[in-house]
């Protein structure tokens, strides 16, 4: 998964709403060594998929630097989605 | 006297062993989230890691005080932390590696303290507080090295080829081990090996050994969740180069600790434990205070910087304050098992209640927070903790 100017990030969780629709993807971003990384939630609808030769690429048309300060993401309590057209849970 | 080949041994020995438990605990997150782990599955195996690491310090201290051999003991250790590493990367499933990080958790809590046990063996007392300084510049030197070269295997290789690089170190730091040859076989100084060792009560209940404590938990309480807080506020800040750093904040204490170390040893010696200690974790609430005010990420990691004089003082001092407490007594190891239990209770409170207390009430108030548990530390150090440093060294120190 890579967003434009950061490095790969990675999908840790995916967030479905009660209609079964798919709202957002949690990514992990930033860090070194497991320190300061942090989790938060980006739109569905944010998300690119494009195919290579290594099969889909998945890209985020967000700037790196908005998505590692947006809110961050923690279960269990409303999330602001980052990226998302419609009103956010 | 010991001879200056068994001395580089023990440089080496300290350098590896830093380099390749420092490797591999910051990537089984990643390792095992890339190999389909849900957040609550990699969450129980990372909890089982900690908690063996925990659990074990105590039985492990008491284990390898019982052992005859510490080089034994170092040796075994090393192999099953190398074990783990293998298990780990050969097997990414959930009962192989729940297996690999209780291994782990066990043999590095019986390696901390047998490499101290051998220092004491290979040193007199005299020259004991220089020689601890000397082995925490190496560890972190070696902790520095390890960082830097698992990053970047883990970034251009795989997350894989990190546990089978941490278990090839194994192989260096079991030729030094080897290096220090048989001089420990021989009878080892009375600290180590009294015939009729104090019994566990007593251990418990000496005074000295409780203040100690009480400075460990308060000093790990105030630093533990210091770098983890000011990592995520620099992800948050820095539009780039966060990832930098963060790499500089982890790095630079190092460095400090390595440069400090020998000095530490060396006042250690002159003006004693408490003094030592004094300067050290008076950079606490200073490092915590400056946090909470400073924004600018990039001036973060001179503030950071001040975890070296802490480092390097909590680290050369915590060996040397059991060493004190055990001449004539033996029980080394067990003490430093105490020690241990008690730098790992306190981390895991210090990262839960920082987080949590970050959340609620934002991160100034975590750093507060911190800064006074730091100034609480400093004050126990100041007022309840007696010098340990025992008469005799004293005498030998002068001529």
């Amino acid at each position: 998964m890579v967003a434009p100017g950061e490095a790969r990030l990675l999908i840790v969780d995916v967030l479905a709403d009660s209609q079964g629709h798919l709202r957002a993807v949690v990514v992990d971003v930033g860090g070194f060594m497991g320190v300061g990384n942090r989790k938060v939630a980006v739109a569905w609808a944010a998300l690119h998929f494009t195919a290579s030769d290594k099969g889909p690429v998945i890209s985020i048309l967000i700037p790196a630097d908005r998505i590692r300060s947006w809110a961050e993401y923690i279960p269990g309590r409303p999330v602001a989605i980052l990226g998302a057209t419609s009103s956010t849970r | 006297m010991t001879s200056t080949r068994a001395l580089r041994g023990l440089d080496w020995l300290f350098f590896f062993v830093a380099d390749l438990q420092t490797g591999f605990g910051p990537f089984i997150a990643v390792y095992l989230t890339v190999h389909h782990w849900t957040q609550a599955q990699l969450g129980v195996a990372l909890g089982v890691g900690s908690a063996a690491s925990m659990v074990a310090q105590v039985p492990a201290g008491f284990l390898v005080d019982a052992l005859r051999s510490k080089a034994a003991a170092a040796a075994v250790a090393l192999i099953g932390i190398g074990g783990s590493a293998v298990l780990m990367a050969w097997s990414p499933a959930f009962w192989p590696v729940l297996l690999a990080q209780s291994l782990q958790g066990f043999a590095s809590c019986m390696l901390n303290p047998a490499l101290a046990a051998l220092t004491l063996g290979l040193v007199s007392a005299a020259a004991l507080p220089e020689r601890l300084g000397r082995n925490a510049r190496f560890a972190a030197i070696g902790s520095a090295t390890g960082a830097a070269l698992m990053g970047v295997c883990g970034t251009y290789v795989s997350t894989q080829a990190v546990f089978l690089l941490a278990a090839l170190l194994c192989v260096p730091a079991l030729l030094a081990l080897r290096s220090l040859g048989g001089r420990i076989a021989a009878p080892a100084p009375r600290l180590l090996t009294e015939p009729e060792q104090q019994p566990v009560r007593e251990v418990l209940l000496d005074r000295r050994l409780l203040a100690y404590i009480a400075c460990t938990l308060l000093f790990h309480l105030a630093n533990a969740a210091m770098l983890p807080l000011a990592g995520v506020e620099i992800t948050k800040r820095a539009d780039e180069h966060a990832s930098l750093i963060i790499a500089a904040c982890i790095l630079v204490p190092q460095f400090g600790v390595a440069l400090l170390s020998p000095l530490a040893g060396r006042m250690a010696r002159r003006w004693g434990r408490r003094a030592v200690l004094l300067v050290g974790f008076c950079a606490l609430p200073a490092r915590a205070m400056l946090l909470a005010v400073v924004t600018d990420p990039l001036w973060i990691v001179p503030v950071q910087a001040l975890d070296g004089l802490g480092g390097a003082a909590f680290g050369v001092v915590t060996p040397l304050v059991a060493a004190d407490l055990s001449v004539g007594h033996g029980r080394f190891n067990l003490r430093m098992g105490i020690l241990g239990l008690s730098m790992g209770v306190a981390a895991t409170i210090s990262n839960t209640a920082a987080g949590a207390i970050a959340t609620e009430l934002g991160t100034q108030t975590a750093f507060s927070a911190l800064a006074l548990a730091g100034f609480c530390a400093m004050l126990t150090v100041a007022f309840a903790m007696p010098e340990t440093r025992p008469a005799r060294a004293v005498g030998e120190a002068t001529t």
